[in-house]
């Protein structure tokens, strides 16, 4: 009989409470994650300050970022974890009793270790962020979709039915908005882009305007959705147990 | 008999749910993004969620309070 969904929800929930045992490990791990971003900060803080302001593209802000980000998910992602326990196992042979079990070893291991990564995320992920924002603060986007469109790049060429022959500052036109946008909900966006042709380059922005519902896009159902299984998760959190 | 809800599913949950919250508020205009109200309603879900499950307020849904006495006799 092999494992359903179910089984290796178990295996996640029972790595999620093994690494809530070692409490005092999370506090040390906190700790060094802390004071290692302090370190990193300020190292690249000099990179940047020593390079006038700007370093590859990043600022003094954005480096803050990319440090307290990565220093928060150290934990979760466990880098710096040494060896596995799957690698020990492999190593002293003990892995031959994992394959006589009926659950598949590498999905076993995964769900184990994403129970364990998910507990981190609460004790030393969130407070090495909130330490990184409250002291050298951090350049966090004021807008909600640089962290869902954040790898997906939209330049509108060609905009305009014809050539600016007088050289205006401003000129109306249209363009042709990508597929992509589409999926994007409902608000106002500020948009760059350039028109080439035999006379030249001409660089510019718009702003969009997409009118609609929080419904009408799949960001906006997805956040409904989460809100709503959020929320449920609250109230069964709050329905009380009976224990001896 | 003591009673008590799940503490760390309501944080989590708590937390899912201001996240999601904060973009909702966003899509439909009512709370301006800014990185204190990235931060607020998370941490205030978090805060709820982490209360209820400490103290269990919620009524078990379908159990009146009579039938959890003789259950406890």
């Amino acid at each position: 009989m092999r494992a359903n969904l179910r089984t290796y929800g178990q295996l996640a929930r029972a790595g999620f409470h093994r690494q809530s045992t070692y409490r005092l490990a999370l506090l040390a791990g906190l700790v060094t994650n802390i004071v290692f971003g302090f370190i990193r900060a300020a190292i690249l803080f000099a990179a940047v300050e020593s390079a006038g302001g700007t370093l590859a593209g990043y600022t003094s802000d954005t480096i803050s970022a990319y440090v307290w980000l990565s220093q928060g998910l150290l934990g979760a992602v466990n880098i710096l974890g040494g060896a596995s326990e799957l690698s020990e196992r492999i190593r002293n042979g003990d892995v031959a009793v994992d394959f006589t079990r009926p659950v598949d070893v590498q999905a076993s291991y995964l769900a184990t270790d994403l129970g364990r990564a998910a507990f981190t995320i609460l004790p030393r992920g969130l407070p090495s962020v909130l330490v990184g924002a409250l002291t050298v603060g951090l350049a966090l986007p004021a807008q909600i979709w640089p962290y869902l469109l954040g790898l997906v790049s939209i330049t509108a060429k060609a905009w305009g039915p014809s050539k600016n022959a007088s050289n205006k500052v401003s000129k109306a036109g249209v363009a042709k908005i990508p597929s992509a946008l589409k999926l994007v909900p409902p608000g106002t966006y500020h948009m760059t882009g350039y028109n080439s042709s035999d006379e030249g380059t001409c660089a510019g922005s718009m702003d969009l305007r997409f009118t609609g519902s929080i419904l009408s896009s799949p960001v906006g159902i997805v956040a409904v959705i989460g809100t709503l299984l959020g929320a449920v998760g609250v109230v069964f959190a709050g329905i009380a147990k009976a224990l001896p | 008999m003591r009673r008590r809800g799940r503490p760390v599913l309501g944080a989590i949950s708590g937390l899912i749910f201001g996240g999601f919250l904060t973009i909702d508020l966003q899509i439909m205009n009512v709370w301006k993004l800014s990185i204190a109200s990235e931060i607020v309603l998370p941490l205030v879900g978090l805060a709820i969620g982490l209360a209820l499950g400490l103290t269990g307020v919620v009524r078990r849904p379908g159990r009146s309070e009579g039938a959890m006495h003789v259950a406890r006799d």
